[in-house]
């Protein structure tokens, strides 16, 4: 069985598990997909996808967890950075620059991590879409909770972008980013790898302007 | 509910019938921002742009929609996730990195919005500002000063 990458957005179609979104069962072969199926993700057309060549298969290094104490500290970070762009967007540019030192100074009062690897993130991405998003998804919409769950949806597309993105990754190595721009959604957090930003976001729809690019 | 205009640069076409309406000459200054200190929030300006370039700000705004405890506490599992990749990633070179480190912030950034930190003026982000004051942090004092509350 073989999987399929989406040139558009990142998505990665597996004939192994079909895609429950648009009601493709287990072992679909891509071939046999219907011509008119579209990406789950961006809606792009089936020509749009090429196939995906197996990455090599490496056991992640042991990487130290962040202690609870580290966490948290970063938490209060992601706050403070959070509530500077509430301010941004009531014109309070002096009350979020304030935020947004603040939310640097605890980032940065965090032990950057040692041993840290793309695997261990391509790892956690996997198990992320495998069980803590559709958990706290089924708790968002069990109690209604739209706003709730607007965000973990938009989260889950993103880390299935960063899951495809990683093991293009570790097959692929630095190669993936040769001659190409790495595009940042300032809104949702979807990034894309090509020469061109996309025409509007396929996971949060804001336009191609509201893209930034990454530098190293 | 009082407001004050501000105008979208990047839709602004320069028909300038904000000049014409604006009784403070407020819309009318050399950097194009509208003028807040002249603004009476009056709207005129954004009834007559043809290019809907100037919406009204309101000053005041209603408490935070209410999110569950059980909600909550689930989206902050998601939050903790983010927050450790993207210390992952913030230890790892290049701009692929650089790009995960970030997207991890903004998804955590917009979990924790919907877990109870929407507003600058809510209760909730006053208390985490508090929490920071009492330790002396100066900061924070300076923002429960210049951030009303509005629950």
């Amino acid at each position: 069985m073989k999987k399929y990458l989406c040139t558009i957005c990142g998505h990665i179609y597996d004939e192994e598990a079909g895609d429950e979104k648009t009601k493709i069962p287990e072992k679909t072969t891509f071939e046999s997909l219907p011509e008119k199926w579209t990406c789950p993700i961006c809606g792009a057309a089936k020509f749009e996808f090429r196939e995906l060549t197996a990455p090599k298969t490496q056991k992640p290094p042991k990487t130290h967890p962040l202690s609870t104490a580290g966490i948290a500290v970063l938490k209060d970070s992601a706050i403070c950075s959070s509530l500077a762009k509430g301010c941004e967007k009531q014109y309070k540019n002096d009350e979020a620059a304030i935020y947004h030192s603040l939310s640097k100074e605890l980032k940065e009062s965090v032990p950057k991590m040692e041993g840290a690897s793309f695997s261990a993130l391509h790892q956690r991405a996997g198990q992320e879409i495998a069980s803590l998003i559709p958990t706290t998804k089924r708790v968002a919409e069990n109690h209604h909770d739209r706003g709730a769950l607007r965000a973990v949806t938009w989260a889950e597309k993103v880390t299935r972008i960063h899951h495809s993105l990683l093991e293009r990754h570790a097959a692929e190595g630095p190669a993936l980013l040769k001659d190409k721009t790495v595009f940042l959604c300032p809104v949702c957090g979807f990034i894309f790898i090509a020469e061109k930003a996309p025409s509007k976001c396929p996971v949060c729809s804001v336009p191609e302007w509201k893209f930034e690019i990454v530098e190293a | 509910m009082k407001k004050f205009a501000v105008r979208n640069l990047r839709l602004c076409t320069k028909e300038c019938l904000c000049l014409y309406v604006c009784p403070t000459g407020a819309a009318d200054t050399e950097n194009s921002i509208i003028d807040v200190s002249k603004c009476t929030g009056c709207g005129r300006c954004a009834e007559a742009c043809v290019s809907g370039a100037i919406s009204l700000i309101p000053t005041e705004f209603p408490p935070q929609q209410k999110h569950d405890e059980n909600v909550i506490s689930a989206m902050n599992i998601i939050v903790n996730t983010k927050l450790e990749a993207e210390h992952i990633a913030a230890a790892l070179p290049d701009r692929f990195a650089r790009a995960l480190e970030r997207s991890n912030r903004i998804m955590a950034e917009d979990l924790l919005r919907e877990a109870g930190y929407m507003l600058p003026q809510s209760r909730n982000a006053r208390k985490f500002l508090k929490g920071f004051a009492d330790k002396g942090n100066e900061r924070a004092e300076k923002l429960l000063k210049m951030i009303k509350a509005n629950e």
